[in-house]
């Protein structure tokens, strides 16, 4: 027999001794009757346990889960997404008990509108890490590798996993824009009320118009999705499509925060002609719009060349 | 059952199940390992409750190869041009990944009867003697069947086949006869 396909001995011990594991889990989990309760301590002493090695294992863990291709890389790739949803849930845990003083607090008035919504967002954004956490765990539990995020993904078992961590993804962008947009309306009452100044009101609405595209081009990246999976168009051009749309929003975020550069820029100089402001703060508003401009002009290098690859391959 | 029937199982099929994996993946060994632990993690959730099957070996093939077939038919591979795969070559296929995954894609995609001959001859390297005396046919029959499948195979072959004109990136220009040799 050719010798390239005997199996290594290590693989051959190392599958045989998750065979035998996996027998007696199996075993153990069949002899455990389902309605004994859970000893609540021990979950949590187990939990905390968990959380302590996964820190102690910390980035090596994780390095080493990246360069994961064989048979036992896969179990350390599962641990590692195993130990990340235990501290995402924690994280969400953490984030309903703060909210939920939040809204406490704001029903006897020591907390603002403004804060419990934040609050409430932050839950919903741990609630969505959790999920997309258990999603790629789900992956990697099929693949043994780490998980797809490129739109030319192939589907595993079936299932679309970058679609639906996509959608996840536009979920959280909805409820943040939803919440900059109340802030909004918030921050245009304070400014008519003179309460607040015409460039606190410029922030936020960057703010929404950035949370705008975002999830327009995250609309756009699960239409090429579903373009490439219904086979209307090839993996190259849905990487290039993807790539595109990224580029764009790129541009507009930037554009937009150019103005605001701009619009803050000139409130200073303002400010600086009537000894409101010192001349150094004006400087450092020039550099940051020179950055942000240098960053423009390289995104829209970026895009042209993006744009230049998708011609060529229509030729 | 037993814990150590099944360890006792593991032992004696592990090395004819990875032979088969490996020889499908052309000496893959990232991608044959991890077929074969799904392909055990698969008995071990089934032989519980439906039973050790009559011939553990047997079932392990079939699950093996059926989640093989799962796999080439969600990926694309793209890495050598079909038209450079020699077919009519007399003997076993050369143990290349990026061919062995171009003619499993093809396999995955051809009636079972058709891909188990051409499994049987390029992959496992049995003559057409040895596959008619397991099929209780006649030689001639089989070198019917043969070539009849590998015209099937060369069509879903086709379909991978670039437009005239796109950058091949990886296209190799050498048979698999020129690169045996």
């Amino acid at each position: 027999m050719n010798g390239i396909h005997e199996p290594r001995e290590s693989f051959v011990r190392a599958l045989e001794a998750r065979v035998s594991t996996e027998i007696s889990h199996r075993a153990a989990a069949s002899r455990l009757p389902r309605w004994v309760p859970q000893s609540r301590g021990r979950l949590a002493f187990a939990t905390a346990l968990l959380i302590l090695v996964s820190m102690a294992a910390g980035g090596a863990a994780v390095s080493a889960a990246y360069q994961a291709q064989s048979a036992e890389g896969r179990d350390l790739l599962v641990r590692t997404y195993q130990q990340r949803l235990d501290l995402a849930r924690m994280r969400l845990e953490l984030a309903s008990k703060l909210s939920k003083s939040l809204q406490e607090r704001a029903q006897i008035g020591a907390a603002s509108m403004q804060e419990m919504q934040d609050a409430v967002l932050r839950t919903r954004q741990a609630e969505w890490e959790v999920q997309s956490l258990q999603l790629q765990l789900d992956e990697v539990r099929l693949t043994g590798v780490e998980p797809a995020m490129q739109v030319s993904a192939p589907l595993v078992s079936g299932r679309d996993f970058v679609s639906q961590r996509w959608q996840l993804e536009m979920e959280a962008q909805r409820a943040a824009l939803e919440t900059e947009q109340l802030r909004l309306t918030t921050e245009q009452r304070r400014f008519a009320a003179g309460m607040s100044t015409n460039a606190d009101l410029e922030r936020v609405r960057v703010q929404v118009k950035e949370l705008e595209t975002a999830l327009s081009a995250s609309g756009r990246k699960l239409d090429i999705r579903r373009k490439f999976l219904n086979r209307t168009m090839d993996a190259g051009l849905a990487d290039l499509r993807v790539l595109e749309v990224d580029a764009e929003q790129r541009v507009e975020t930037l554009t937009a925060r150019i103005d605001l550069s701009r619009k803050e820029l000139e409130g200073i100089k303002v400010r600086v002609s009537v000894g409101q402001a010192h001349s150094l703060d004006m400087a450092e508003a020039e550099v940051r719009l020179q950055q942000t401009e240098f960053e423009l002009s390289k995104a829209q290098y970026d895009l042209a060349l993006i744009k230049r690859q998708i011609e060529q391959r229509g030729r | 059952m037993q814990d150590d029937e099944i360890v006792a199982i593991y032992r004696a099929t592990i090395r004819p199940l990875y032979a088969y994996v490996s020889r499908r993946v052309g000496g893959d060994r990232a991608m044959a390992e991890d077929l074969v632990q799904d392909t055990w993690m698969r008995a071990l959730d089934a032989w519980p409750r439906r039973g050790r099957p009559d011939e553990p070996l047997a079932w392990l093939l079939r699950v093996a190869r059926n989640t093989m077939i799962s796999h080439f038919r969600r990926i694309r591979p793209e890495s050598v041009d079909p038209q450079t795969i020699d077919l009519e070559a007399p003997g076993p296929l050369p143990d290349e990944p990026d061919v062995a995954a171009t003619v499993s894609w093809g396999l995955a995609r051809l009636r079972r009867r058709h891909a188990e001959l051409i499994e049987a001859f390029y992959f496992d390297g049995k003559s057409v003697r040895e596959i008619a005396t397991e099929r209780s046919m006649t030689e001639k029959a089989v070198e019917g069947r043969l070539r009849r499948a590998r015209a099937v195979l060369k069509k879903k072959l086709a379909k991978l086949v670039r437009p005239a004109g796109t950058p091949a990136r990886a296209i190799k220009e050498r048979t698999i006869h020129e690169r045996h040799s």
